[in-house]
């Protein structure tokens, strides 16, 4: 098991991953919906730009936040020698 | 320092063995689409699609059955994340999610979009947030994994008592929606149907239990995503002539705004509070354009739907109860990740069927006679999907009601396809439900005998007896609901959304706090989760039977708005004015931050039984 000592730094970079993976769907959903009214004259592949952010942008974002945290979490982790799949 | 896993790997024979089942089912669709070209009729299509199909998930449910105590519960802690993920998504929908989803976005267009939104986000905040940990931990339930936290017996016993009723209601509702279809497609009266799927479901996870669930849910998957993804790739190229739909259907949106204005919708005044009329069942005209933004709800309740749907999925006792089957932490981020993926490719091609569905029937059905529109439509009538007005000779969109669970059902139809894809789809309806349906099954049996039941056991590890109760609670528990379905029916997107709120106010505190906040102590998580569950369902009984008038204009279908807040204050109040825990549970949680290495649950089953051997020596 892991020593105390170095289970600090593991849990610090564990917490700030995990913040600034669930920051830019928030920013997202509020930026997109507190600036709707100018958002909703532009319009993106035939999509009005409001709804395409919320629908595709927020789905898609969703998938790429999992896939990329996924990675940068492996990463810490074989940092600390304590990937669970060595 | 290298940790190693003691599990079996899994089989690597599985890969071969999943695409053989996809592989029988693509054939059989073949085969069927050549027989319906040649002429035989559609009742026999109907039977020989839908009748295979479950057969083949009949076949693995019985395949899978086991005698093996860890396998039963845990599935050997060997499932690949591949179908983890696959299982994921399709519990997390459901067939209820599924179907009125895509009803919500056919009739309410962009309302339509938080429900998708927080489905979604309450799958990335899983996997954040709770699968991870709640893997390592390693526990057989959640009740388990909250008791062995704490160390708390009253806390297990608790949380699973509270979190019965939102599974039970989630079985009510895949049950009701699952006989529907399956009375449509047997044609028999709905006490059968009911009985006849709830019989199913039974027997979906009375073989193997766990593992009977994961592998059937593994083609259950496969067929449910078959019948959603590849149609509408068909429809957009005879439609727009460019593939990937989920991108490409803006170019259809123009068209569609101008036929809806042609044939007289106008956008509904928007009011507040409303969410009511969103989630509305029965047959029912369209009404509002598709791209209106904010017609029956306002932004804050955009927001507020998003949050309280996240918090109900990512707590939700059915989906974590899956991860502890997983091998190790990376595989299950890894798990949760295929789960996102799936499950975004799902929400982002229900609007793709919706607008195409709304575009074709303005296109092609308008103005047609009664008798003109295709001959399986019958079969929606009869089962009370939708409603045509026999008595036109043109038919407008006034005279076609069109029920919220029948838009995703009517896209085959729509476009003139073969029947055969239509069978499809109602299949992999049917396949959804049982899959959602079997998993809340398995998990309020396996809590009921092994955090309610077993209170009292010396903890030291599984044995087949509680295997077999797990396996008659789960044909009592199964026959409870089949009963409850043909007692009441209540509609299902209403009770799927009661779930959800309820499950966030019981779970969500809880679970973020024992992982995230190490002061967290066993008082504020009972705290936290009776008066989350107190508020919630209080709320929700007290408006909706009218003792109570709605706080803030909020709907009672929101209800977890106010127990969410009430049971993080309650939390974190009780726990810091009762006593910080002890070393024992700061080491404990330390232990479950770090990934790798024996999950904790069968490290403590392995110290308590060596020491029952010990004493047992020294007698």
């Amino acid at each position: 098991m892991l020593d105390l000592k170095y289970r600090r730094p593991y849990w610090r970079e564990t917490r700030t991953l995990m913040l600034r993976f669930i920051a830019p769907g928030a920013v997202l959903v509020l930026g997109t919906l507190l600036f709707w009214e100018k958002i909703s004259a532009f319009s993106f592949i035939g999509f009005p730009l409001g709804y395409f952010l919320l629908m595709h942008g927020f789905i898609i974002l969703g998938i790429v936040v999992m896939a990329w945290h996924g990675v940068a979490q492996g990463r810490i982790d074989r940092r600390h020698g304590i990937h669970g799949d060595e | 320092m290298t940790l190693h896993t003691q599990y079996r790997r899994a089989n690597p024979r599985l890969g071969i063995y999943f695409s053989i089942f996809a592989a029988i089912v693509i054939g059989l669709i073949f085969f069927l689409l050549i027989i319906e070209q040649l002429g035989a009729d559609e009742l026999s299509i109907r039977f020989v699609m839908i009748g295979s199909v479950l057969g083949l998930f009949a076949l693995i449910a019985v395949l899978a059955f086991t005698l093996d105590v860890t396998d039963f519960f845990v599935v050997g802690h060997r499932v690949p994340a591949f179908f983890n993920g696959l299982g994921l998504s399709v519990t997390a929908l459901g067939s209820v999610g599924a179907l009125s989803l895509t009803g919500i976005f056919f009739h309410g267009g962009f309302d339509a979009l938080p429900l998708a939104m927080g489905l979604m986000a309450g799958m990335v905040l899983m996997g954040l947030l709770i699968a991870p940990y709640f893997s390592k931990f390693g526990a057989y339930t959640v009740p388990g994994y909250l008791g062995g936290r704490f160390n708390s017996r009253v806390l297990r016993f608790t949380f699973a008592f509270l979190v019965i009723l939102p599974c039970f209601i989630f079985l009510l509702a895949e049950i009701q929606i699952g006989s529907a279809l399956l009375g449509m497609v047997i044609d028999r009266s709905p006490d059968v149907a009911i009985k006849a799927f709830t019989g199913l479901v039974a027997f979906m996870i009375v073989w193997g239990g766990a593992r009977g669930l994961i592998w059937t849910n593994g083609a259950q998957g496969i067929v449910s995503l078959i019948a959603i993804l590849v149609l509408p790739v068909i429809a957009a190229v005879l439609l727009t002539n460019l593939p990937v739909p989920q991108i490409t259907y803006g170019t259809l949106l123009d068209d569609l705004s101008r036929l809806e204005s042609e044939y007289g919708l106008r956008p509904i005044t928007a009011q507040s509070g409303n969410i009511g009329e969103l989630l509305e069942m029965g047959a029912r005209n369209l009404e509002k354009p598709y791209l209106q933004a904010f017609g029956s709800i306002d932004r804050i309740e955009f927001i507020l739907i998003i949050a309280t749907l996240m918090a109900g999925i990512s707590a939700a006792p059915h989906m974590l109860v899956r991860l502890s089957t997983a091998s190790g932490v990376s595989e299950i981020r890894r798990g949760v990740g295929w789960g996102a993926l799936f499950l975004g490719l799902i929400l982002l091609t229900i609007p793709v069927i919706a607008v195409f569905v709304r575009y074709s029937i303005f296109d092609k059905w308008v103005g047609l006679t009664p008798d003109q529109l295709p001959q399986i439509l019958d079969m929606f009538t009869r089962a009370g999907f939708i409603n045509v007005d026999q008595n036109t000779d043109n038919l407008s969109i006034a005279d076609l009601e069109i029920s919220r669970e029948a838009a995703l059902l009517l896209f085959p139809a729509v476009h003139d396809f073969p029947e055969i894809f239509t069978h499809l789809v109602v299949a992999g309806m049917i396949a959804m439900a049982l899959a959602a349906a079997s998993a809340h099954l398995m998990a309020m049996s396996t809590m009921v005998t092994l955090d309610i039941g077993s209170i009292g056991e010396e903890d030291i590890g599984h044995n087949l007896r509680q295997t077999v109760i797990v396996r008659v609670l789960m044909v009592i528990f199964g026959g409870l609901a089949g009963w409850g379905v043909l007692s009441w029916r209540i509609d299902p997107l209403e009770l799927f959304v009661y779930g959800l709120q309820l499950t966030s106010a019981i779970g969500f505190p809880v679970m973020i706090l024992s992982i995230w906040w190490k002061r967290f102590n066993h008082w504020g998580a009972l705290a936290g989760m009776i008066s989350g569950f107190t508020v919630t369902l209080g709320y929700m009984v007290s408006v909706k039977m009218g003792y109570a008038p709605e706080l803030l204009g909020l709907d009672h279908r929101l209800a977890a708005i106010f127990g969410l807040p009430a049971g993080f204050a309650a939390a974190i109040f009780v726990s810091l004015l009762t006593p910080a825990p002890g070393t024992e549970q700061i080491e404990l949680v330390r232990d479950m931050r770090i990934p790798g290495g024996e999950t904790l649950y069968d490290r403590t089953m392995r110290f308590a039984r060596l020491k029952a051997q010990r004493t047992q020596n020294r007698k």
